[in-house]
């Protein structure tokens, strides 16, 4: 039960339970809270280089936490999350905040209590080739939607939830961004904030 | 799945209008689905008070397709949005 006007969540269960339903639940009432407060969390990963912050979303086994990797290994960034991030309005634009809810094998969490504000939002594909296309303000509506978790199941935030998608990827654009299990793709997202 | 039957858009689903397209979300199936610049239009239309031949005349108004076509495109249009769950109809 999550009491928003409280600020009080209770979780109520009988015997032993897997740490992983305890943490399912904080996810969800990250998620509310986070939506609540004009935020939004947001299945994906984020990469800070420098003043730039770059989201990296896709289905679960798109590559985020390989573009995670291979970006720590190559000194290219500090990952700020591979699974959660939190997305906050910050002036004309939206800072990505790292959270605790990160997939189980990734080891490196450097910058899970840091945050940067978002330059641009690529949806991963996974491909021998190396480019960047550009997605339409819907379809980029639509991938940010569909990895927006429990929010998106809620049927009373659903409205209000496609308009924060919409004005989220309108400040922020969104591509589609090939890649292959190398950092080569940061040739894509360094030219993008150049 | 006939012209005159009256489709609407199905309860819990939520739509918006985004660039003349228009993003849908079906919460209960946890799907989103983009739909282009003619199914936005008849997702707009789908009020539960036209039939779909009366949807096809609009289309047919405003696009550059004949009213033949228009009726086929919105029957099949309605015959598939109402087999995702995202509209219902009234014979």
């Amino acid at each position: 039960m999550i009491h928003l006007s409280g600020r009080r969540a209770e979780l109520s269960f009988r015997g032993a339970q897997p740490a992983w339903a305890i943490e399912y639940f904080l996810r969800v009432v990250a998620a509310v809270v986070a939506y609540h407060n004009g935020g939004l969390l947001v299945h994906c990963a984020a990469l800070k280089a420098g003043d730039a912050t770059f989201l990296l979303v896709g289905q679960s086994g798109s590559g985020k936490s390989t573009a995670v990797a291979l970006s720590h290994a190559a000194g290219k960034a500090v990952a700020l999350g591979d699974d959660l991030v939190l997305l906050r309005p910050e002036g004309d634009g939206w800072r990505a905040y790292g959270t605790p809810f990160w997939n189980i094998e990734t080891v490196e969490r450097g910058g899970q209590t840091s945050s940067g504000l978002v330059t641009g939002i690529y949806k991963l594909i996974k491909d021998d080739a190396i480019f960047a296309e550009p997605m339409g303000l819907a379809a980029a509506t639509a991938e940010l939607l569909a990895n927006a978790p429990v929010a998106n199941d809620l049927p009373a935030l659903s409205e209000g939830l496609i308009g924060r998608c919409r004005s989220i990827v309108q400040r922020t654009g969104m591509q589609r961004l090939h890649f292959r299990k190398d950092a080569g793709f940061w040739s894509v997202l360094a030219g993008s904030r150049a | 799945m006939l012209l005159t039957d009256i489709p609407r858009r199905a309860p819990g689903v939520a739509g918006r209008t985004v660039d003349d397209e228009a993003v849908l979300i079906h919460p209960q199936q946890g799907k989103v689905r983009v739909l282009n610049s003619v199914g936005a239009r008849l997702w707009e239309l789908a009020d539960g008070e036209r039939t779909i031949s009366e949807m096809a005349a609009v289309i047919a108004g405003e696009y550059a397709v004949s009213p033949t076509r228009a009726e086929s495109d919105a029957l099949k249009f309605c015959t598939e949005l109402i087999e995702r769950g995202l509209l219902t109809f009234e014979g």
